[in-house]
C-alpha cells in the first residue's frame, strides 16, 4: 500500500538519536519570538551592555592580526587566551597552569567532549538534582544512567551523594563522574557550601570518580563572600591538579557569542579531550580567541563584570521583591546570591509543563522544571531567569505569572471541593441510572 | 498577478507551525508571479493592512486567535477578501462544544460528549458532575480542551480514578474542555477544497497511521514519527461515506475555500472528530499531501484556495 514516508532514511539513524527527543517545551519555546511575550525562560546575558564603543575597539585592535585571525587554530586554543584564562580564573581564586588549559567552543563542547572521554554505554553518573538541561543533554547521546542527588539550601547534599554512590555500586554500575555546578547552580540557584565542597571531594576519592566543576557563574556573585572552587580545593590539598575537571566559559563574563570555553584538567585527561576535540571541530575559533585576548588584555574586564553584576543584582532583587509580593502562600523560591536563575517551587500537584501554555498565553514564560531531570521528574518547578529582561518587565512578568499560578490553584481547590460533594451524591445517582 | 498579505506567526501554541505554512505559501504564490507581502500579528497589523490594503489575504494562522473568527471579523470590518472560513464558522470549528453540537443537530455522527466550563467549575461547583459525566460516557473517553488544536492538553482516560487529573490538565489550555467518548478505529482524515464558483469536493482519504502512542503534537510535525496512508486503506463503499460525511459536515458548519475533516471509521461508521478550517500546510500536513496525492501541485492548491477568496461575487461567508 502507498504509504507516504515522510523520513525515508528512517531505518538508517543511529540508537542514540532516536532517543534524543526535542521536549514538547522545547516546541513551546518557539512562541516566545511573538511579540510582547515577557520572556523569563532563557539564560541570556544581556549583551547589549557590552556597548557599540568597546566592540569597535576591540575590532580595532585586533584588525593588524588579521590573517593569524582567519587560519585554523591549535586544537587545544592559542597560547595568549590560555594566558587570560590562567588570569580569570586567578580572579577567582584558583591557580590554574597554563598547560592545564584546554579551550574549547563553548563550555557546551566541553561537556561534549567529557561525556564522549569517560562514558560508554550503561555506565553511571551523578548530576545534582535538578541539574543544567544542556549537560544532561550532552550526556544523554553517550548513554548513560544519570542518578540526581537531591540538594537543599546549600547545594548537592553530600550524604546523598554516599548513598546513591553506595546504591549505584551495589547494582554493580560503573560510575564514571559526578557532575556539579557548584555556583548559583543552573536552575537551581544555589550554591555548594565550602565544607560540603571538601566532602564532594572526599567521596569522589573514596569512590575513586572524576568530579567534574562546571563554573560558568561563579564571577557574577551579586553579595556574600566567593567560596574556592572545588579545583582550587583539590589543589590545596594535593599539591596538583588530580581528578577535578573545571570547566570554564567566556559566555557569562564577556559574550555567549564568542563560543568560548575551556578546561582546566591534568595532561592524561586533556590529552584524550584533544583527541575528541579534533574529531569534533578541529579547533575553536581564532577570531573569538583574539577578540577576547583583546578584550581582556587591553580594556578593564573587571569593571565590565562588576557592571553586569550591578545590572544582574538589580534585576533578581526586583524578582526576589515581587515573587514575595505576588506569589501566592503556596509557591516557594530560592535566593541566589549571584548567577542568573531563581528556582520556583510550586504545589505537588501543579505541573509547570502543563501550565506554561496558559503562561504564554498570558505573555511570559518560563522554563520547566522537568527538562532538568533525566527521568522526568521537577514537574512542579520552574526555572525563572533574571538576567535579561528589565527589572520593570521582571516585575509585570512575576505579577502575571503569580496570576496564572493562582487561577490554578484555585481550579484545583474548585475541583476538589466539587467532586468531595459529587462523591457523596453517587449512590444516589447510581440508583437513578444516568443518560445514555 | 495580485498584490496579497500572508498572515502567519500569530500567538498561538502553533506559532511555530504557522511560520512553516506560511512561507511555504509565500514561497508558492511568489513563484505564481504575485507580490507576496508577509505579516505577523501584532500592534501595527491592522495599520499596516490598511496601508497595504491588499486585493486578498491569505491566512496561515493556526489555533485561537487566527482560526477562531477573529482575523476573520477584522478583514470583513477591512472589507479585505480573505481565504478559508468566516467568522462564524470559524468560531464554530475552533470550539469543539460548538461544533460538535452544530453536528448532531444536523445528524451527522460525532462522538457522545458531556462539556464543562470552568466558570461552572467555581460558581456552580460543577466537578461534582465529573463521575457521572464519565460513567455516562463510559470508559475509555478522551479529555480535551475545547479550543485547542494540537493534541496540547489531551489525555486517553481509562477509568473514573484518572479523570480528575485530566480534566485538570486539560483546563491549563483553555477555560472549557470536553470529556468524549473514545472512539476506536482508524483515523482518517479528510481534506476538502471549494474551488471558485463550484461544489466543495473532497481531495481524497489520508489514514494516519501513528508509529508509536498517540497522534500528537510532536508526531504531528515530526517527520518520520507518523505514517500517512493515501488513499487511506478501506472499502469503497466506506470512502464514499466518509467522503459523504465530511462535506455534510463542513456544509453544517458553514464552511468555506477549504478544510480538513478528521474523524474516526468506527465499525464502519465515519464518526466526527474535529473540523480544522486552516489546517497546516507544512511537509508533514496532510492536506498538501492529498492534494499532491489527487494530482494537484502545491502551487495549484494554493491558487485554487486563493481564487475562491478573490471570487467576491459568491454569497457572503457565514
Amino acid at each position: 500500500m502507498p504509504l507516504v514516508d515522510l523520513d525515508r532514511f528512517d531505518f538508517l539513524y543511529a540508537t542514540r538519536v532516536k532517543g534524543m527527543k526535542t521536549a514538547a517545551t522545547r516546541d513551546l519555546m518557539a512562541t516566545l519570538s511573538r511579540p510582547g511575550i515577557i520572556s523569563l525562560a532563557g539564560g541570556f546575558p544581556d549583551t547589549r551592555a557590552f556597548g557599540e564603543e568597546a566592540f569597535r575597539e576591540i575590532a580595532h585592535n585586533m584588525s593588524g592580526d588579521y590573517a593569524q585571525a582567519l587560519q585554523y587554530g591549535p586544537t587545544g586554543g592559542l597560547e595568549s587566551i590560555k594566558d587570560v584564562i590562567v588570569e580569570v580564573m586567578g580572579a577567582e581564586g584558583t591557580p590554574a597552569n597554563q598547560e592545564n588549559v584546554f579551550v574549547t567552543t563553548g563550555a557546551q563542547q566541553a561537556l561534549d567532549l567529557v561525556a564522549k572521554v569517560f562514558l560508554d554505554e550503561g555506565d553511571a553518573i551523578l548530576c545534582e538534582g535538578p541539574s543544567y538541561a544542556g549537560a544532561l543533554n550532552a550526556f544523554a547521546a553517550y548513554r548513560p544512567r544519570i542518578a540526581h542527588v537531591p540538594m537543599d539550601r546549600a547545594g548537592m547534599i553530600p550524604a546523598a551523594a554516599r548513598e546513591t554512590l553506595n546504591k549505584a555500586k551495589k547494582q554493580g554500575l560503573h560510575i564514571k563522574f559526578l557532575y556539579t555546578v557548584p555556583n548559583f547552580q543552573n536552575p537551581a540557584g544555589v550554591t555548594l557550601a565550602k565544607d560540603r565542597r571538601r566532602e564532594i571531594l572526599d567521596l569522589a576519592k573514596e569512590f575513586d570518580l572524576v568530579v567534574i566543576e562546571d563554573n560558568p557563574y561563579g564571577m557574577l556573585r551579586f553579595e556574600g563572600e566567593p567560596l574556592p572552587t572545588l579545583a582550587a580545593l583539590e589543589m590545596e590539598e594535593e599539591g596538583d591538579v588530580d581528578r577535578v575537571v573545571y570547566l570554564g566559559t567566556f559566555s557569562k563574563i564577556f559574550a555567549p557569542g564568542v563560543r568560548l570555553g575551556w578546561v582546566h584538567a591534568q595532561p592524561g585527561i586533556l590529552h584524550k579531550i584533544n583527541v575528541g576535540k579534533q574529531g569534533a571541530d578541529l579547533c575553536s575559533s581564532n577570531l573569538s580567541q583574539m577578540m577576547i585576548t583583546s578584550f581582556f588584555q587591553n580594556a578593564d574586564w573587571k569593571a565590565y563584570v562588576a557592571r553586569l553584576n550591578g545590572i544582574y543584582k538589580e534585576r533578581r532583587d526586583a524578582m526576589l521583591d515581587s515573587l514575595a509580593e505576588f506569589m501566592p502562600k503556596d509557591v516557594h523560591w530560592t535566593h541566589p546570591e549571584g548567577g542568573l536563575f531563581v528556582w520556583a517551587t510550586l504545589p505537588t500537584y501543579l505541573d509547570a509543563t502543563a501550565m506554561l501554555p496558559r503562561a504564554i498565553a498570558k505573555n511570559v514564560a518560563y522554563v520547566p522544571g522537568e527538562g532538568f531531570y533525566a527521568g522526568g521528574e521537577g514537574k512542579n518547578h520552574m526555572r525563572l531567569n533574571f538576567s535579561f529582561v528589565e527589572s520593570e518587565k521582571i516585575r509585570r512578568g512575576i505579577e502575571i505569572l503569580s496570576e496564572v499560578i493562582r487561577e490554578r490553584i484555585e481550579l484545583r481547590s474548585d475541583l476538589e471541593r466539587g467532586s468531595k460533594r459529587g462523591a457523596r451524591q453517587k449512590p444516589r445517582s447510581a440508583s437513578t441510572g444516568t443518560e445514555g | 498577478m495580485a498584490r496579497l498579505a500572508v498572515l502567519r506567526g500569530g500567538h498561538s501554541m502553533e506559532r511555530d507551525v504557522s511560520f512553516v505554512t506560511g512561507r511555504r505559501v509565500q514561497h508558492a504564490l511568489e513563484r505564481l508571479g504575485h507580490e507576496v507581502h508577509p505579516l505577523d500579528i501584532e500592534d501595527s497589523t491592522t495599520e499596516a493592512l490598511m496601508e497595504l490594503s491588499p486585493e486578498a489575504v491569505f491566512i496561515c494562522l493556526h489555533g485561537p486567535g487566527g482560526e477562531d473568527g477573529t482575523v476573520q471579523a477584522l478583514l470583513e470590518t477591512l472589507n479585505l477578501p480573505y481565504t478559508g472560513s468566516g467568522p462564524l464558522s470559524s468560531i464554530r470549528c475552533m470550539d469543539k462544544d460548538y461544533a460538535k453540537r452544530a453536528l448532531r443537530a444536523a445528524g451527522i455522527n460525532t462522538p457522545p460528549f458531556r462539556t464543562f466550563l470552568r466558570r461552572a467549575m467555581n460558581e456552580m461547583g460543577a466537578a461534582a458532575a465529573l463521575d457521572t459525566a464519565g460513567e455516562s460516557l463510559g470508559y475509555p473517553l478522551v479529555v480535551k480542551p475545547a479550543r485547542e488544536g494540537s493534541g496540547f492538553g489531551l489525555n486517553r482516560v481509562e477509568g473514573s480514578g484518572e479523570l480528575f487529573d485530566a480534566v485538570y490538565e486539560a483546563f491549563g489550555y483553555d477555560a472549557k474542555i470536553l470529556l468524549e467518548k473514545w472512539a476506536e478505529g482508524s483515523e482518517v482524515s479528510v481534506p476538502i477544497i471549494e474551488p471558485a464558483g463550484e461544489n466543495a469536493k473532497a481531495l481524497g482519504l489520508v489514514e494516519i497511521r501513528p508509529r508509536e502512542g498517540a497522534y500528537n503534537f510532536e508526531a504531528k510535525y515530526t517527520p518520520g514519527a507518523t505514517d500517512f496512508a493515501i488513499p487511506a486503506e478501506v472499502s469503497d463503499e466506506e470512502a464514499r461515506n466518509l467522503e459523504e460525511t465530511a462535506l455534510t459536515a463542513y456544509r453544517a458548519l458553514g464552511c468555506s475555500g477549504f478544510a480538513r475533516v478528521d474523524t474516526i471509521l468506527e465499525d464502519g461508521l465515519p464518526q466526527i472528530l474535529d473540523v480544522k478550517t486552516i489546517p497546516g500546510f507544512t511537509e508533514t500536513s496532510t492536506l498538501p499531501l492529498a492534494a499532491e496525492a489527487a494530482g494537484m501541485s502545491f502551487e495549484e492548491l494554493v491558487e485554487t484556495i486563493l481564487e475562491a477568496a478573490l471570487h467576491t461575487e459568491a454569497a457572503a461567508k457565514l
